[in-house]
């Protein structure tokens, strides 16, 4: 497992009122996944709150996912214009989060599968948390 | 210190319309009520508590109330998608039981066949749902969150799209016995596996039909029941439980369906072995799957061995499961099916389901509901109702 990096300051919203997602779109634009952990119970969340899910405390943390992963499931989607394939992936800071495939061919990817992060637009033109199939091996 | 008082279904329709272009969904939702209330032998006078879910048009409760002309005075529109209305007899059961009403009314309605709304496209509830911004850039359709759980089944457990079929398959040999059944014309394994994929490993006939329509349900308490010329269906137990990503600690191998199962078993005091007939949710073949293994009617994983070589065919197999068609084949209406499932169960213990069909000597049933996605949150709901 890798140990959860800090965030860096700016990845900490200036205005209390910042809603999670726009965090997690200021650390996308910097080319990192933006999740939380709680300094109550000590376990990641996703997707982010400012309230842990698991003990309710307030004292919960960004922190930036090292981007790599393992697929826990998969959804491969044939449309028109080429496949899709919905995913869960497991990351290795150990929380499991709702994405998809990117770059790769859908039918590329299996349960298991070694991904990494990558951020590409969506529909919108905001950068997500796409994934990869990680060909550094490991 | 006096009994419990008990809860009865005392009257069901289902909306004979699978496309209603020319109707209102508040519409079906009155014509649904005056059928159950006929069924049942009561008047409008007579309903004093009325449930309906968050999808009903309006402002829910208060719009069908006026609509329809009811003055309930309990009200529950507790909203677990299409489980809502097995939670809503659950409700009603004890709402009867604490003496805060006598004769309550459950409707549904909707039209997304005529509105083009199927389970292709992402579904939106309401646009600051907190998970929207994680995860609908991604678009997740309900086939495909659906289809993420019965990939996960597959890896873990060895479960095939042909065990998978054969879901369907008990669904359409049931369903050409249903005159209204939106497909009425039985299908082979090589059928469904034939079929367009909509989102691996679900085939188009692996999900069920997208139809207009609705349906009512009445329950009554025992005073009320013993004065109407209508079998007594008791409802014996119910339960239902709420299962989500658990803040990223996701874990699709099972369904919030294994502690709403066990409270409602717990409560009846009855074992899936009693069980003779079994009505269970069947938006795609796999939430079916999964509701077998998690109610107990087979062991964890289980499931693809237990519904293969028709395990679901009345008559024939080893559980008889959904005679109308289910979601499946006969009737899913408002893209949720679960009032449809208690409907089902009503007829086979009055002894009413298709005669090729019909359980012989049916007394215990169980209904099941699932409602939200599988994959991401949902709601479970499961009643045992008795013929007395
Ligand atoms: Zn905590």
């Amino acid at each position: 497992m890798t140990a959860p990096r800090p965030s860096s300051s700016a990845a900490e919203p200036g205005s209390p009122a910042a809603e999670p997602q726009d965090v997690a779109r200021a650390a996308a634009e910097r080319g990192a996944l933006a999740y939380k952990s709680c300094e109550g119970c000590g376990r990641p969340h996703y997707y982010p709150r400012p309230l842990c899910p698991f003990c309710l405390s307030a004292a919960t943390r960004w922190r930036e996912a090292s981007g790599g992963g393992s697929v826990y499931s998969l959804s491969i989607v044939p449309e028109a214009e080429g496949a899709r394939a919905l995913l869960f992936v497991t990351l290795d800071e150990g929380f499991t989060i709702l994405s998809a495939a990117s770059d790769d061919p859908a039918e590329a990817f299996a349960i298991g599968a070694r991904v990494r992060v990558v951020f590409r637009p969506d529909g919108d033109g905001v950068l997500q948390p796409f994934f990869r199939l990680d060909d550094a091996g490991d | 210190m006096s009994p419990t008082p008990q809860a009865y279904i005392a009257g069901v329709f289902e909306h004979p319309t699978r496309s209603a272009p020319d109707k209102t969904t508040a519409q079906l939702h009155a014509e649904a009520a005056a059928g159950a209330l006929a069924d049942a032998g009561l008047s409008l006078g007579d309903v004093d508590a009325y449930f309906c879910a968050g999808d009903a048009p309006g402002l829910g409760a208060l719009s069908m109330a006026e609509y329809i002309g009811l003055t309930p005075r309990l009200i529950d529109t507790t909203e677990l998608g299409g489980a809502s209305y097995i939670s809503h007899l659950n409700h009603a059961m004890r709402a009867i039981a604490a003496g805060r009403c006598t004769v309550a009314l459950i409707t549904l309605a909707g039209r997304p066949r005529s509105e083009r709304s199927s389970g292709k496209a992402a579904r939106v509830y309401s646009a600051d749902a907190p998970d929207l911004p994680f995860e609908l850039p991604f678009s997740p359709s309900m086939v495909a969150l659906y289809g993420l759980v019965a990939a996960r089944h597959m890896h873990e457990f060895g479960t095939t799209s042909e065990q998978l079929a054969w879901i369907k398959v008990a669904a359409s040999q049931h369903a050409r016995h249903n005159p209204a059944a939106r497909l009425p014309d039985p299908v082979t394994v090589e059928d469904v596996l034939a079929s367009p994929m909509i989102a691996s490993p679900l085939h188009r006939l692996d999900c069920c039909v997208v139809t207009d329509g609705g349906g009512a349900v009445v329950v009554a308490a025992e005073g009320v029941m013993r004065s109407l010329d209508r079998p007594a269906l008791r409802i014996a137990g119910a339960g239902e439980a709420i299962k989500h990503q658990n803040g990223g600690a996701v874990d699709l191998t099972y369904s919030a369906a294994a502690r709403a199962g066990a409270d409602a078993f717990a409560e009846a005091g009855v074992k899936p072995a009693d069980v003779d007939y079994a009505s269970i949710y069947d938006s795609f073949t796999i939430t079916l799957l999964m509701q077998l293994e998690d109610l107990g009617f087979c062991e964890k994983g289980a499931g693809g061995r237990f519904v293969a070589d028709g395990g679901l065919i009345s008559g024939e197999g080893r559980l008889p499961v959904n005679t109308d068609g289910g979601g499946l084949c006969n009737n899913h209406p408002a893209n949720r099916g679960g009032i449809t499932k208690i409907i089902e169960a009503v007829r086979q213990l009055r002894g009413a389901a298709a005669p090729a069909l019909q359980v012989p000597n049916c007394r215990l049933a169980l209904v099941s509901g699932i409602g939200g996605s599988l994959a991401t949150r949902h709601g479970a709901a499961v009643a045992l109702l008795e013929r007395e």
